[in-house]
């Protein structure tokens, strides 16, 4: 989904509101409307599609239990970022305790398959390199760049505060740069 | 070893934050000067202005997210402001405490003097101010912190050394362990069951952390005992205040937070 093909945040705010009155319809909408961004944000290397899958669903989950503390004064991403990455976090400590007590009987799952052929070869390098970073940094990047939130609205996605998401944001930058400059060499 | 930032490279990131801060994509001339100079702030650059490669989620577990919610949809009222939620903690705090302190003698008032009242009352104030809104944020995703949770009870704590440490004397303990041991556990007693109304009042809200609402839900409690004790025990001495009334509230904290990470803990295994 390309940035102007998405909802704008007013739309999203009324299809969430919508939900919270009981509606069938914005439920489609949004479901449609943010699961691609949820989808980018859950991916990561070392989960499986179906992995991805079930974490789409438990966020989704989690969204329709928590949808009556959302209120409409304020941005609906943030709200919905902030439960992601609890998810994420849940599905991740979920996923390493199962490994720790799991033996390898079978093939591994497919890994999830991303569509870097219909991207430029600048935004495949780039996705390539963000998943060098550290998880707390690609996390900020991925929320500032790919859902297109302020730092403001990362920062309450994250529970932190916009000195600290700068700051995060600063030294994903300087690692970019390293990466760059040793790719370059 | 990261690559050494210039100077120059700063303006870059300045300008990045400005971007993401939704302030204009306009680049200033001293930015663009450094783009044309500097190959690894241009790529970099380049990179982060270039739309992202986007993944599609099969149009079945869209359906399928869509079907489980439509299944239990129904009208939902929606949880009060975090001013409201705040206001309802720190009348909590008030209504509890002042019910507890009425039922017994309050020496704490004659043994202080005004300076002391004041300098403690307003200490105390401020944590449950603090508190409250910590509380009421996690009680919501994607609030915005002032201050972060930790920041919160670590600045309550801090203010409270300092504030004893300025506002009261150092006296030659008597009966130190003896007396301050019925201090710490009366005000455990007390902080215990508070707690629990706390958590009470917080149940409709989304804590996303169990162990920081379970550690902030201690400090509240501990707070409201360490309260109680200040107004009602005749012990007003630096090291009694230190050691049992501050062990009061960094022992509910503790407890509080322990106890948040286990039902954490075990809320991950049984799903």
């Amino acid at each position: 989904m390309r940035r102007d093909e998405r909802l704008s945040e007013d739309e999203l705010r009324g299809l969430m509101v919508r939900y919270q009155r009981g509606d069938f319809e914005a439920v489609d909408e949004l479901v449609r409307g943010l699961s691609p961004l949820l989808w980018r944000y859950l991916t990561s290397p070392h989960t499986s599609r179906s992995d991805t899958e079930d974490l789409l669903q438990d966020c989704w989950v989690q969204i329709h239990r928590s949808r009556h503390t959302y209120r409409p004064v304020d941005p609906l991403l943030p709200w919905v970022f902030a439960i992601a990455r609890h998810t994420r976090l849940d599905g991740y400590r979920r996923r390493r305790r199962l490994e720790s007590r799991e033996t390898l009987v079978a093939t591994p799952p497919e890994a999830v398959v991303r569509r870097d052929h219909f991207a430029s070869p600048d935004a495949t390098r780039f996705t390539h390199l963000l998943e060098k970073l550290p998880d707390s940094q690609r996390e900020v990047l991925l929320m500032l760049k790919v859902s297109d939130m302020s730092l403001e609205e990362v920062a309450r996605a994250t529970s932190s505060t916009v000195g600290a998401i700068k700051q995060k944001a600063h030294r994903a930058y300087a690692r970019l740069r390293d990466m760059i400059e040793k790719e370059g060499k | 070893m990261l690559a050494e930032i210039k100077t120059d490279c700063r303006l870059v990131d300045a300008e990045l934050d400005r971007q993401f801060a939704g302030r204009g994509l306009q680049l200033s001339p001293e930015v663009q000067k450094h783009l044309d100079e500097c190959d690894r702030c241009r790529t970099l650059y380049s990179y982060l202005a270039e739309e992202f490669p986007a993944d599609t989620v099969s149009r079945e577990v869209e359906h399928q997210i869509v079907q489980t919610i439509q299944g239990s949809l129904k009208p939902v009222s929606r949880l009060r402001s975090t001013a409201a939620s705040a206001a309802q903690f720190m009348i909590a705090f008030v209504l509890i405490s002042a019910a507890v302190v009425s039922r017994m003698k309050v020496v704490g008032f004659e043994v202080m003097n005004w300076q002391q009242l004041v300098g403690i009352t307003t200490i105390l104030c401020s944590g449950v101010v603090l508190l409250s809104l910590s509380l009421a944020w996690q009680m919501r995703p994607g609030s915005l912190r002032r201050i972060p949770e930790w920041a919160s009870v670590g600045i309550l704590g801090a203010g409270l050394v300092v504030g004893i440490l300025l506002l009261f004397p150092w006296k030659t303990p008597d009966a130190f362990i003896v007396r301050g041991w019925r201090c710490l556990r009366a005000g455990l007693i007390l902080a215990a069951p508070t707690s629990l109304i706390f958590g009470f009042l917080v149940r409709r809200g989304t804590p996303l952390c169990l162990r920081l609402l379970g550690g902030t839900l201690g400090a509240i409690a501990g707070l409201l005992a360490v309260t109680v004790l200040q107004y009602t025990c005749d012990l007003q001495d630096i090291g009694h205040l230190l050691v049992w009334h501050g062990g009061v509230f960094l022992l509910s904290t503790l407890a509080g937070a322990l106890i948040g990470d286990c039902i954490s803990r075990f809320g991950a295994r049984v799903r």
